[in-house]
């Protein structure tokens, strides 16, 4: 009896693990490259005040936990993650707040921040209005290594208390990662240098914080959050015309992608035989469910109607997990 | 016999032969689309193939996996008195865009000395209803003329395809022309189970392979093309049939997945 006890703790132990959990150690080596929200290779190296500059914006959860890491470079700076994620409480005015008041106003109401001087390990604060806050640090797990990497895990039912289900149904949340100067004047200092994602900064002037990530955690609407992992990716792929006739009416191919996961898409056209790429049509990030049109005019790379006869059409999309080829014919008339 | 020397003389007259896209068989494909120096039942070389049986020979391609798109050939080859003959029909292409290829060739050996020819006939057919087409349907004839010379264990190839430079129109605007090509190759058998092949095609790169008799029935092969693509396959050949299966890797498009089955009588 004992022994089948043991046998179903042991079980419940092994299957009860979350998904997708991080380890926060100040190491990103159990983050993949899924979880980078900073697809958008402009927003590095883009500060103000280099090399002080926020490089990689990292996020996850499962069951229990939202996870974020920022990997930041910051010398005798500050930085505040601000979050969003409650409509009807926090504050969109932040000019008067008594703890790390950096003049900052929100197009969102701010629920949380979490802020931290260089070298320190930093405190998460609650908004109660738009002059009260209080440090709930304890209820954070975080850490800070060498002074650039950062890990926090903010549990779902410190950020959504009171609920039947682990979180809203459909629940999104917003947040952005700024850097920020000392107090200059009296108790209060700016935001400086960069922010992720972008956001026009007016030092020394009240920053309108007007971007953030937004993640959807709960996409399947049942109140837990979705293993993201397990999400299988659909790619619809549409393509008008197989026939192309550069000097007739049917002078291009339409292709109409979409996919329900952030992916990278590539598409190009081959010749078979050889295998050469005359055209690239795309090489981009692709965001899920965003429907994208691209076309091919039956040109090459430097402009020239390619020779008559059939090509393919190469369609990649991929994420760290997954990778999905399909090849479709065009054939060209001249 | 008076008939057939009239009717070989006729194909070397008619020196008209063409070829727009290869339809390799994938004993072709897999030694690295070496179609000079390996013998195959479609005649793709008529200097070498010299079968002493009847074969019909089928074989399917959907290149790459690609959506809608075949790739297949039937072929009939049987020796005559004086020489081989073959009758080839592919067809490569999709639902809206059609490509037909007829093919005659007649092969001859001599001595050391082998020579083939090949007429093609090749048939394109639009499923458009652009007004810019002359026609929804094209055609054009072509040859190509081979020969072989075998001096110990080297084999010395050489062909000439497309030497009319065949020319076909679809749209009012443009003509289309099929260039010719010279292929020179060398087969080395380097032992009684052992083949190499080598091929370089004018203004093209070298395509290299080998063919391995692991057992009487049982062949490997293997290969790089012309273009610098791995290939390998495997043939299987009883008294009756013929079983052959080829592979051929692009990194970008992926597999191209070949197989052929004869039947011999």
């Amino acid at each position: 009896m004992k022994f089948l006890f043991l046998i179903i703790l042991f079980c419940y132990y092994v299957f009860s693990t979350p998904y997708n959990t991080i380890t926060i150690d100040g190491l990103l080596n159990d983050w993949d490259e899924k979880n980078d929200v900073m697809s958008d290779n402009k927003e590095i190296n883009d500060s103000q005040i280099l090399p002080n500059d926020i490089k990689k914006v990292l996020v996850t959860w499962d069951k229990k936990n939202l996870y974020i890491a920022v990997d930041v470079s910051h010398n005798n700076m500050g930085m505040i993650i601000y979050f969003s994620y409650d409509e009807t409480s926090g504050s969109k005015d932040l000019t008067e707040i008594p703890a790390w008041n950096r003049k900052v106003v929100s197009e969102k109401p701010i629920n949380l921040f979490y802020a931290v001087w260089s070298g320190q390990r930093g405190s998460f604060y609650k908004v109660n209005n738009s002059k009260e806050v209080s440090d709930i640090s304890w209820y954070f797990t975080y850490t800070n290594k060498n002074n650039n990497i950062y890990e926090l895990a903010l549990p779902w039912n410190i950020l959504f208390p009171y609920q039947q289900t682990v979180l809203p149904k459909n629940a999104k949340i917003h947040f952005v990662v700024c850097l920020v100067g000392g107090d200059e004047a009296g108790s209060y200092g700016y935001v400086k240098g960069d922010t992720a994602p972008d956001n026009i900064i007016t030092y020394p002037s009240t920053t309108t914080l007007r971007n953030f990530y937004t993640i959807k955690p709960d996409q399947d609407s049942d109140g837990v959050p979705d293993d993201y992992h397990n999400v299988t990716t659909n790619i619809n792929i549409d393509i008008s015309s197989k026939l192309l006739v550069p000097y007739g009416k049917n002078d291009r191919t339409e292709i109409k992608v979409l996919t329900n996961t952030n992916s990278q898409l590539v598409i190009k056209i081959l010749e078979p035989q050889t295998g050469n790429v005359v055209k690239t049509v795309v090489d981009n990030y692709l965001n899920a469910n965003e429907l994208k049109n691209f076309y091919w005019d039956g040109k090459d790379d430097f402009g020239k109607i390619v020779s008559q006869g059939l090509y393919i059409i190469n369609i990649k999309v991929f994420d760290s997990k997954q990778n999905y080829v399909k090849n479709y014919p065009v054939c060209v008339i001249k | 016999m008076r008939n057939k020397i009239i009717f070989t003389s006729l194909i070397f007259l008619t020196n008209l032969c063409f070829s727009y896209i290869d339809i390799f068989t994938p004993k072709i494909i897999a030694a690295g689309e070496n179609f000079l120096t390996v013998s195959d039942p479609t005649f793709f070389n008529p200097a070498n193939f010299l079968s002493q049986q009847k074969i019909v020979y089928f074989m399917y391609s959907n290149p790459y996996f690609t959506s809608g798109l075949n790739k297949t050939s039937i072929s009939f080859s049987t020796p005559l008195e004086i020489g081989n003959l073959g009758v080839t029909a592919s067809f490569y292409g999709i639902d809206v865009y059609k490509e037909w290829y007829f093919f005659i060739s007649y092969g001859i050996n001599y001595k050391n000395l082998s020579l083939g020819s090949k007429i093609k006939f090749f048939v394109i057919n639009v499923d458009t209803n652009e007004e810019i087409l002359v026609s929804n349907q094209s055609s054009v004839l072509g040859l190509d003329l081979s020969f072989c010379y075998n001096i110990k264990n080297f084999f010395v190839f050489l062909m000439m395809t497309n030497i009319n430079t065949p020319e076909y129109k679809l749209i009012y605007q443009n003509v289309n022309k099929i260039e010719p090509g010279y292929v020179i190759g060398i087969r080395y058998d380097l032992y009684k189970n052992v083949k190499l092949f080598i091929e370089k095609q004018y203004n093209t790169g070298v395509s290299y392979g080998g063919e391995f008799l692991f057992t009487k029935n049982f062949c490997f092969r293997s290969g790089v093309n012309k273009y610098g693509k791995p290939c390998f396959g495997f043939g299987i050949e009883t008294k009756r049939l013929d079983i052959d299966f080829s592979t051929k890797i692009d990194s970008v498009l992926g597999w191209d997945i070949s197989f052929a089955l004869g039947y011999k009588f």
